[in-house]
């Protein structure tokens, strides 16, 4: 016990004050808020949308209905990233609904093989949307990386994976409105590199964590 | 000679604490009712145990004693005729007291008070340390573990909300820490003198049992299957190299590792359901 009282005493002589952790869904929302404005604004910027896609949101319903799903399956995986950077903030039941969403959302692209949700057409192309997808999602992965980098992670590379996973499913989202529709082409050029990311992410953090052991530990 | 033993170390603690409280509890001293209002000495030394004639040593006995006194004051609030009607209740408001305790020595720690931050640790050691006993018996490891997660506490103090419940967060980081000290355990291979002893020991395939006992003693190390238990206590517990328990068990090198893979995951899978 002598052990224990003298770490206890070192651990607690010069004690500094720390600041009470953040709201961690609000962190959450800001930053899917921020990510999403950045990829509408920096999608934009290279190229116009897909015309006629937002009257389509009003005129097909289960195109609103895909939408609707990705965006709540992307907030839904912001929450879980930043709740999994703190001890004990994310239940299993959180982060299995979580999958059940993400999983619901990407059903919809598989169903569309037989039946599509809009007639599919090559109307908006863009060229490099595969690319755009991946290079968009970066500064959305750092990002969400420097807001959980002073929390606790238990697992760091997981939290970062999840982090990435939703960066990279809301440019994969967007595309829908600014490229082509076609369910194929849609699970292969935008949804695919997408998930790219998550591979992206989880080796940013193991990179990061090398040099910084206390990454994502204060 | 164990159950002799036992009895006369109960009947001991048992006169300190009827010197120390004033009181005592009616039939059976350490059982029903009464037991889970102390909450302190009976779980800390768990008679139950094939080995608890030397599990009790004096340290064992005092330290758990200090707590006892610690916790005199929920005690006495838990001793109430009221609340000791059923022994669910006293447990639920024991946990209740300490969570809430516990939660505003933590936000007054995160303003930088250092005497409740050490009050906080302090606490905090014992029941990390019978939480770890409980699973997984008391070794070098057990002690490392507390070690580790006392520091781990402290990276992660500033994540505490004083709005959300405090044991979730600090279980949390013990089952992580726990789980995490065993993977790495085989980095830092240490046979200690106490265990060289062992090694004698176990070479002799009569005493083995007995061996055995002393140092699986924790419920989830005994709910692994044998095969998991006598590699990951060899390798992880002990500090045979992988060489070593493979010409033990005589089996191969990889064979060991796996079953080492194997058994960390399904003590990770026990502990992440480990209901508290």
């Amino acid at each position: 016990m002598n052990k224990h009282e003298s770490l206890i005493s070192d651990l607690s002589s010069n004690l500094a004050p720390v600041s009470p952790p953040p709201n961690i869904n609000r962190l959450a929302i800001a930053w899917f808020a921020l990510s999403a404005i950045y990829v509408v604004a920096v999608t934009q910027l290279f190229g116009p949308i897909r015309p006629g896609a937002i009257t389509q949101l009003s005129t097909e319903p289960r195109f609103l209905l895909e939408t609707v799903l990705g965006v709540a399956a992307i907030l839904w995986f912001s929450l879980l990233a930043f709740r999994s950077a703190i001890p004990a903030a994310l239940t299993r039941q959180f982060a299995a609904a979580g999958l059940v969403l993400m999983a619901l959302w990407l059903a919809q692209y598989v169903v569309g093989f037989i039946s599509p949700a809009l007639e599919p057409s090559k109307l908006g192309k863009r060229n490099y949307c595969y690319f755009e997808t991946m290079v968009y999602s970066l500064p959305v992965i750092l990002a969400g990386l420097f807001f959980v980098r002073r929390l606790y992670s238990l697992r760091p590379v997981r939290t970062a994976m999840s982090i990435s996973l939703a960066a990279g499913m809301l440019p994969a989202l967007y595309m829908q409105l600014a490229c082509m529709y076609e369910p194929a082409h849609i699970l292969a050029f935008h949804i695919l590199p997408g998930l790219l990311m998550v591979g992206v992410g989880a080796g940013i953090a193991a990179w990061w964590r090398l040099r910084h052991p206390d990454f994502g530990k204060r | 000679m164990h159950t002799l033993g036992n009895q006369v170390l109960k009947k001991t603690v048992n006169m300190i604490e009827e010197a120390l409280f004033g009181h005592q509890p009616p039939g059976r001293p350490f059982a029903g009712a009464w037991a889970p209002a102390m909450g302190s000495v009976d779980d800390r030394l768990d008679w139950s145990w094939p080995n608890a004639r030397t599990m009790t040593t004096k340290a064992t006995l005092l330290r758990s004693l200090s707590i006892a006194v610690n916790n005199r004051q929920s005690t006495t609030i838990l001793n109430e005729p009221a609340l000791t009607k059923t022994a669910e209740r006293p447990i639920t408001l024991k946990h209740e007291s300490d969570e809430l305790r516990w939660s505003k020595l933590m936000a007054n720690a995160q303003t930088g008070d250092e005497a409740d931050y050490r009050q906080l640790l302090s606490e905090l050691t014992d029941v990390i340390y019978n939480f770890l006993c409980s699973r997984f018996g008391n070794h070098h490891f057990t002690e490392d573990c507390v070690q580790e997660t006392l520091i781990a506490i402290h990276q992660a103090r500033h994540t505490y909300d004083k709005h959300r419940p405090f044991r979730p967060w600090l279980f949390a980081i013990v089952r992580h820490k726990a789980i995490d000290i065993l993977r790495k355990q085989s980095s830092r291979q240490r046979v200690t003198s106490q265990y060289k002893v062992e090694q004698e020991v176990l070479s002799q395939v009569s005493q083995q049992n007995e061996a055995d006992n002393e140092i699986i003693r924790g419920h989830l190390l005994e709910s692994l299957s044998e095969e998991h238990r006598d590699v990951l206590v060899l390798t992880k517990i002990i500090g045979f190299s992988v060489a070593e328990t493979a010409e033990k068990l005589s089996i191969s090198k990889s064979l060991v590792k796996v079953r080492v893979h194997r058994a960390i995951h399904k003590l990770k899978k026990m502990m992440e359901a480990d209901q508290l």
